[in-house]
């Protein structure tokens, strides 16, 4: 198993008159795992949205292991930033809606995040971190070459919140799919990635590697620098 | 093995029944059953005017011995279900069509919504006219009061379901018809019967103005025609009639929310699992 090489060459998003991304220039290898940090409302979601094939760019191309991204992205999975789930399919059927993968396969990602003795409930009695948990599983049981993550933690306590971010990183070690991991915390995306955006006001702004060896630890001085730089830039970066 | 003694407890249930908002709400309609009973027994009411509660249980039973009631039901029954059928159906269809392409939309959603504002009974001449007094004119009368529920709810209870979740499916690689069948339908179906239980309530009402202006059968027939007679107690029997089924519908609404919507959280209430 392996990920995608992801090429986004010049692209520009607009809403009509609102210019949401301006000129984005980059490149994820296969198997990278990117952080895309940035002040609320500067366009993550939206270049997400661009990358999965949900919206097309106004301008510029996005290439999927150069090849031109038309339509829906069917090498990726995105998480949204809400979980999505189907209110009438029970937690094991929301695993895996279009049931393109074993029972075992569907066990077995519950059980990873924690949730196989729950996979008979309906989701309106979970909580809404054990649906984003779901929705977590849901995107990585078909084991996808692309994963897309929008704030996939932010509803979750801080304990769980270091689990899934473990069990992410684990995941993506045993299965190097190529990531792109959209968050408002800093320190997250400096633990899980191995490079780290910021976005302001549509452009990226700062592109910083993390090159620090993993398993890494949260009260490093290296990631403690590396955090203070990014959180420092997002802070100076204008707000919308 | 010697038994142990075992508590005796009543399951909860048994208790509950005993308690006295269980048939508080009995007394009133009993009292006025009675009440009711005795003022023509003893003559403070003409039997002429209103029929003892007696009288109409007597008037039914005979009724179904001479083999007259069960036919009238079952001739009104297969008139209701045919309609429901017929209009419910196409409305049903129809809904499912526009609301999941918007080439069925513009074709026929504004002329349909149109045709909505006009009650179905003020066409009762103008069917007569063209369909005579016979079952078909019944038929086209109570389909066309049923078609229109059922097609609002189901366009709208397709149109109502989130966006967001369409997405999902189209990302997580569903086809158009897996989205249909998956997501669009099951989403619009509390909608959907919320349709099928308004069209229910216009079939009878429909049902019962068809029934009592022309017909030669059914329970309407049977009332109409005990109105000439003077027989309050088979008219009494009618109306009867027509409100259980009335009931009876509702009951089957219940039923079919409870069936087929088990993930609703309003079901939450009374369900264990
Ligand atoms: N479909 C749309 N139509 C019009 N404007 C849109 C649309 N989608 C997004 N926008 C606008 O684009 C801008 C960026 O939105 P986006 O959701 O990408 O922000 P974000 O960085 O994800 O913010 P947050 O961190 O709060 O989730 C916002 O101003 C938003 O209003
Ligand atoms: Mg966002």
């Amino acid at each position: 198993m392996s990920g995608v090489f992801l090429d986004i060459q010049g692209i520009d998003k607009r809403f009509g008159d609102l210019v949401v991304l301006r000129q984005i220039n980059m490149q994820v290898k296969d198997g990278e795992f990117l952080g895309i940090v940035g002040r609320s409302g500067c366009g993550k979601s939206t270049l997400l949205r661009l990358v999965a094939g949900l919206e097309t760019p106004s301008a510029g191309r996005l290439l999927i292991d150069h090849q031109q991204l038309t339509g829906i992205n069917t090498a990726a999975r995105i998480m949204f930033q809400d979980a999505r789930l189907l209110p009438w399919k029970r937690v094991e059927e929301n695993v895996d809606p279009g049931q393109f993968n074993t029972g075992e396969d569907v066990n077995q990602i519950l059980e990873s995040v924690g949730l196989l003795a729950r996979k008979k409930d309906w989701p309106h009695i979970l909580s809404g971190g054990q649906k984003q948990r779901v929705a977590l599983a849901r995107a990585l049981v078909s084991n996808p070459k692309l994963l897309l993550l929008d704030e996939p933690l932010g509803a979750l306590d801080a304990l769980t919140r270091i689990e899934m971010q473990h069990l992410i990183v684990k995941l993506w070690q045993e299965r190097s799919f190529t990531g792109l991991l959209v968050t408002h915390d800093v320190e997250e995306a400096v633990m899980l990635c191995d490079r780290v955006v910021v976005i302001d006001r549509g452009q990226i702004s700062l592109e910083i590697g993390v090159n620090v060896p993993r398993p890494r630890l949260r009260g490093s001085t290296e990631i403690g620098k590396l955090c203070q730089v990014v959180l420092d830039h997002v802070l100076s970066s204008t707000a919308i | 093995m010697t038994s142990p003694s075992i508590p005796i407890r009543f399951p909860k249930k048994q208790q509950v029944s005993f308690k006295i908002e269980n048939w508080l709400p009995w007394l009133v309609p009993t009292l006025l059953l009675l009440i009711w009973q005795f003022s023509v027994q003893w003559g403070l009411v003409s039997a002429r005017f209103l029929p003892s509660p007696l009288d109409v249980v007597q008037a039914s039973w005979k009724l179904t011995l001479s083999g007259e009631l069960p036919q009238n039901v079952w001739v009104s029954l297969g008139r209701a279900l045919k309609a429901f059928a017929v209009g419910g159906g196409i409305g049903f269809a129809l809904g499912l069509l526009n609301g999941s392409l918007r080439m069925g939309e513009w074709l026929l959603d504004s002329s349909l919504q149109m045709l909505r504002n006009i009650p179905n009974l003020a066409l009762i001449p103008l069917v007569i006219l063209w369909f005579g007094i016979g079952d078909e004119a019944k038929l086209v009368l109570m389909s066309l009061g049923v078609f229109f529920p059922m097609y609002i709810n189901t366009f709208y209870g397709i149109r109502s379901v989130d966006p967001g979740l369409v997405e999902m499916g189209r990302v997580y690689g569903l086809k158009p018809w897996q989205i249909f069948r998956h997501i669009l339908l099951p989403g619009a179906l509390p909608s959907i019967l919320v349709g099928v239980r308004f069209a229910l309530g216009i079939m009878w009402l429909t049902l019962i103005v068809a029934e009592t202006i022309a017909a030669d059968s059914g329970i309407g027939f049977m009332a109409t025609n005990a109105r000439e007679f003077m027989r309050t107690d088979v008219v009494m029997l009618s109306v009867l009639l027509y409100a259980l089924f009335g009931k009876l519908a509702d009951l089957i609404t219940k039923w079919l929310e409870w069936f087929l919507l088990p993930w609703h959280p309003n079901q939450w209430k009374g369900r264990s699992t």
